[in-house]
């Protein structure tokens, strides 16, 4: 299995006037090819700095990647100057937002938007651009490609939008798609849809994806290999059966423990103590340790690292790893 | 909540240092002009007259018999020379009064001019505004209709009718460019709460009970006041900008007044005969003025800003 | 659209109305006949003279409704000062000057050419100069040039338009000759005398026209989009020429085409101190001399072209935002 995406022990840091702040603080993922990977954890945990860290779409003052690798297709990206990374965005590497209501120039027919991305990498004019417009469009489903093309993003539906940002994204078969949160802002029926789109486009061309959500019900489904990321650092990963069946990090097992289908019904919903803390003030230690309730003194002294716990299943919490108290 | 939100905006005020600068200069001319309020007793032989203030104290030099450059030690009258009582930091006008105290005296003007006529259009605004964007209906398009016409006469005509009917000074200027200028601020008003009536928070409070009064005052209003205050530190440097100009066309304050205006004016003649220094002080302490309200009303703005507020 | 244009045409009737009626109260009920028509007849006239004048102006008449029978008996209720005010705007009868003793309508005609020569050059050289310099401030947002450009806009913004002039007629057309210092020439020798006026009034609006430019866009930039069009790989140059400017034409376009049909009523100030014998100044000696016929059509006129301002700036709307349409 080659490794499309491979990001080793990445640093992203914010310097606003309170100090840095430490989004992303040592992540390591891989992705391979026609392989999804989740990567789950609360707002605010360095999920979404991490994909944009990816693309070096990292707005530059305050923010910057400060350590660390990324490799795509065995490409260095770190290294690059932003005129070699347009060459990558979108065609090598491609994302598609949280919030379709606002990520498609509202100016612009998505045509003319699709067909952009088409122009900018290739050579072509814009009658082959345009053929490849329609054909992705219907490839995500929507009637009438063709008259759609003329259509201005007001005037879709938000689950279009989203197919249409699926297609911009995938036209140029690049391969590795970042999906932010794709489905959060969409209806509960439409996300099915969309999600089954992202899987039958993978499958036909091969493409790897980074699946980034809060939702444990879409990782479930949809990913391959899951990772856990807590306070800019991942905390658990490995093969989403594994995690799902026998999750280790009291973290993870905390977030399973607060869905509602797991709890007894007419018993209170269960919440992980506590709450997470700001990326200037992280505690010392294991940064989870303030809020588990499996925490010893080393916790608050040392951070634990990613230790196997079998197979290619990952946890970093030093309780877990054999230590006592 | 309105006052985290009043420390976060200081908090980042502080951060910009032409800001800290504007805002130290702005305190500068304040205490000029607070020191020509205060009053102190002239004694005449009659009794105690109290026309003189601390300024007149510090500032006021006898008055020469004509023009003089500055800094030097005579003067001339019809080809003339004649020696000056005292030296003149930046000379004398046609009146052989000191510019530099005349200067000083149009700090008050400049600050009264700057800041009434908004608390003026301030209170109309608000009200107007508030009412036309809560109750809708008709009470809006009254509200309205009486905006479009007032917006549609140019304000110069407004001012000078105004005028007419109240005799010249700064305070009637004062009221008359506040009626006429608050259909701008009301407009805004008006939007935000539109948007803001609708908001969960409102909701919540009409659902626990709360009367409109209430949910006016107690609600929609701070979250609509950023708007105010930074529509009145914007409108300060137009409103003493336009004191100038209204002065030159003739409805400016009264004689006797402080007035930036009046010693602009008086360039036109004073230029010819290479009399430059009246003009001078003037202009330069009107633009010290304004750029200092300017670089601290930016910064204002982007502070109280909403969208930038969940940093 | 023929059909939005008409409806908002009738929808401004009322307000034109009002502004008809306001102007009638401003200078019959706040100015006297008797004030005004001494103004008129200069020094000392006597109270024959100022009855006289009263009458032949039709101002002796009642203010609102005329109930006296006159010769024949007959009642004309309309033949009042309100109602012949009226009458006189809404059917483009405009009267005679009191002071300049010619017809309005010439007196508009023959002013409007002037101002034009100023305001018309003024504004598109204005367009052509901020709008390119914010957008340069918006390519090289966050840096030293920003603020910097920042910090100067804002020191050209605290001069006021009376020390532009004052300074700038001074020392260009006074001291170094460079131009003309006052006066007008009709027909093509017009511009000798329109060129300085024309460039301190670009000056004079640099500085807050760069600013605004510079946030409208940079408001622009910091949207969803943008970051969509990054993530596809769009340079630099093309998110701000494409992307960002044709959104931002939306607020730009509202301030640029509201004033259009303000280019017809002269910059005041320049007209001034130039002598240019425009609308501005026409306004100006109306208001000096309580010129009041003059001074109720200019209202009149003034009013209707911010009815046509407010109309083109939401059909602009409609052809430059395809969210908004004819509703």
């Amino acid at each position: 299995m080659e490794e499309v995406l491979k990001i080793e022990n990445l640093k992203t840091h914010f310097f606003t006037g309170e100090g840095p702040a430490r989004a992303v603080d040592g992540v390591s993922v891989s992705v391979g090819k026609k392989r999804t990977l989740g990567l789950v954890g609360e707002s605010g945990c360095g999920k979404t700095v991490t994909a944009l860290s990816i693309l070096k779409l990292i707005p530059s003052p305050p923010g910057r990647i400060v350590g660390g690798s990324i490799t795509l297709s065995g490409k260095e990206i770190l290294p690059l100057s932003e005129v070699e990374m347009r060459d990558i965005r979108g065609k090598l590497a491609s994302m598609i937002f949280q919030e379709p209501m606002t990520s498609l120039n509202p100016v612009f027919t998505i045509g003319t938007q699709i067909m952009e991305a088409v122009r900018i990498h290739t050579d072509m004019g814009r009658a082959e651009a345009r053929e490849i417009a329609v054909e992705y469009l219907a490839k995500v489903g929507i009637p009438e490609a063709r008259r759609m093309m003329l259509q201005y993003p007001h005037q879709l539906s938000g689950g279009m939008k989203q197919r249409v940002m699926i297609a911009m994204a995938l036209c140029l078969k690049p391969s590795l798609l970042i999906a932010d949160e794709p489905t959060t802002a969409l209806d509960v029926t439409i996300q099915a849809g969309i999600l089954r789109l992202i899987q039958d486009l993978q499958a036909e061309s091969g493409t790897a994806v980074l699946l980034i959500t809060h939702d444990l019900g879409i990782v479930a489904e949809m990913a391959d290999e899951v990772a856990v990321m807590y306070a800019g650092k991942i905390v658990e990963s490995g093969p989403c059966i594994s995690i799902f069946s026998s999750f280790v990090h009291p973290y993870t097992e905390g977030l399973f423990k607060s869905l509602p289908g797991r709890t007894e019904k007419g018993s209170r919903l269960y919440t992980i103590a506590g709450s997470v803390p700001s990326a200037t003030g992280f505690p010392p230690g294991c940064r989870f340790h303030t809020r588990c309730p499996l925490a010893i003194e080393k916790c608050s002294l040392e951070e634990p690292l990613l230790v196997e716990v079998g197979g290619d299943h990952r946890c970093a919490c030093w309780v877990r790893a054999g230590e006592s108290a | 909540m309105a006052e985290s939100h009043m420390k976060i905006a200081v908090k980042r005020i502080r951060k910009d240092r032409l800001a800290v600068a504007g805002f130290c200069v702005i305190c500068l001319f304040a205490l000029i002009a607070v020191l020509d309020v205060v009053p102190l007793p002239r004694h005449d032989v009659s009794g105690v007259k109290w026309d003189r203030t601390v300024l007149d104290a510090v500032f006021k030099k006898a008055p020469e018999k004509s023009y003089s450059s500055p800094l030097v030690k005579k003067g001339i009258l019809n080809r003339k020379e004649f020696t000056l009582t005292s030296r003149h930091l930046v000379g004398t006008d046609n009146l052989g009064e000191d510019v530099f105290y005349n200067a000083l005296k149009g700090v008050r003007t400049a600050f009264i001019i700057g800041i009434v006529p908004s608390l003026i259009a301030g209170l109309f605004a608000i009200i107007l505004g508030l009412l036309a964007g809560y109750y809708g209906g008709w009470i809006d398009d009254v509200i309205q209709y009486v905006y479009q016409v007032l917006s549609s006469i140019p304000g110069i005509l407004l001012l000078i009718a105004m005028l007419m009917v109240m005799e010249r000074g700064l305070w009637q200027l004062c009221v008359a460019l506040g009626v006429t200028s608050w259909v701008g601020l009301c407009r805004l008003i008006r939007g935000e709460t539109l948007k803001v009536k609708n908001m969960e928070y409102v909701e919540a409070a009409r659902a626990l009970g709360a009367s409109d009064f209430r949910l006016l005052f107690r609600h929609i209003l701070p979250n609509v006041m950023y708007l105010v205050i930074i529509e009145m530190t914007l409108d300060f440097s137009a409103l003493v900008m336009s004191e100038t100009v209204l002065t030159y066309i003739g409805v400016g304050v009264e004689p006797g007044t402080g007035s930036w205006g009046r010693m602009i004016m008086m360039a036109d003649r004073e230029l010819a005969n290479a009399i430059w220094w009246n003009l001078t002080a003037a202009s330069a302490f009107l633009f010290v003025l304004v750029l200092a309200f300017n670089l601290f009303a930016d910064a204002l703005r982007d502070a109280l800003d909403p969208r930038l507020r969940g940093n | 659209m023929i059909q939005y244009i008409i409806r908002r045409l009738l929808l401004a009737i009322p307000t034109v109305l009002g502004v008809c009626f306001v102007t009638f109260l401003l200078f019959n009920v706040f100015a006297s006949p008797e004030a005004v028509a001494r103004k008129q007849l200069g020094k000392n006239p006597t109270s024959d003279q100022v009855k006289a004048w009263v009458s032949a102006h039709g101002m002796d008449k009642p203010m609102f409704f005329n109930l006296k029978p006159d010769k024949d008996g007959h009642v004309h209720a309309f033949d009042s000062r309100f109602w012949n005010h009226m009458k006189e705007l809404v059917f483009f009868q405009f009267p005679e000057s009191d002071y300049l003793h010619e017809k309005v309508s010439d007196l508009l005609k023959q002013k409007i050419g002037p101002s034009l020569t100023i305001t018309i050059p003024a504004f598109l050289l204005s367009i052509l100069v901020t709008l390119p310099m914010a957008l340069f401030i918006a390519y090289y947002r966050g840096t030293y040039i920003d603020r910097f450009a920042l910090f100067i806009c804002v020191i050209l913004m605290s001069i006021v338009l009376l020390n532009y002039i004052i300074f700038g007629q001074y020392l260009l057309a006074v001291v170094f000759k460079y131009f003309p210092i006052y006066g007008y020439d009709f027909g093509v020798g017009a511009w000798k005398f329109v060129l300085l006026p024309i460039i301190l009034a670009v000056a004079a609006g640099l500085g807050s026209g760069v600013r605004f430019y510079r946030t409208v866009m940079l408001n622009e930039v910091r949207a969803d989009y943008v970051r969509t069009a990054m993530a596809k790989g769009v340079s630099e140059e093309g998110i701000l020429f494409k992307h960002v400017l044709k959104n931002a034409m939306i607020p730009i376009l509202t301030i640029t085409v509201l004033s259009i049909p303000f280019l017809i009523t002269g910059s005041l100030l320049l007209e001034i101190y130039f002598g240019i014998p425009g609308m501005g100044n026409l306004m100006i000696n109306a208001i000096n001399s309580a010129d009041y016929p003059v001074i109720r059509t200019l209202v009149y006129v003034y009013s209707l072209l911010y009815i046509a301002g407010s109309i083109l700036t939401d059909i602009s709307y409609t052809l430059v935002d395809p969210r908004v349409t004819f509703a």
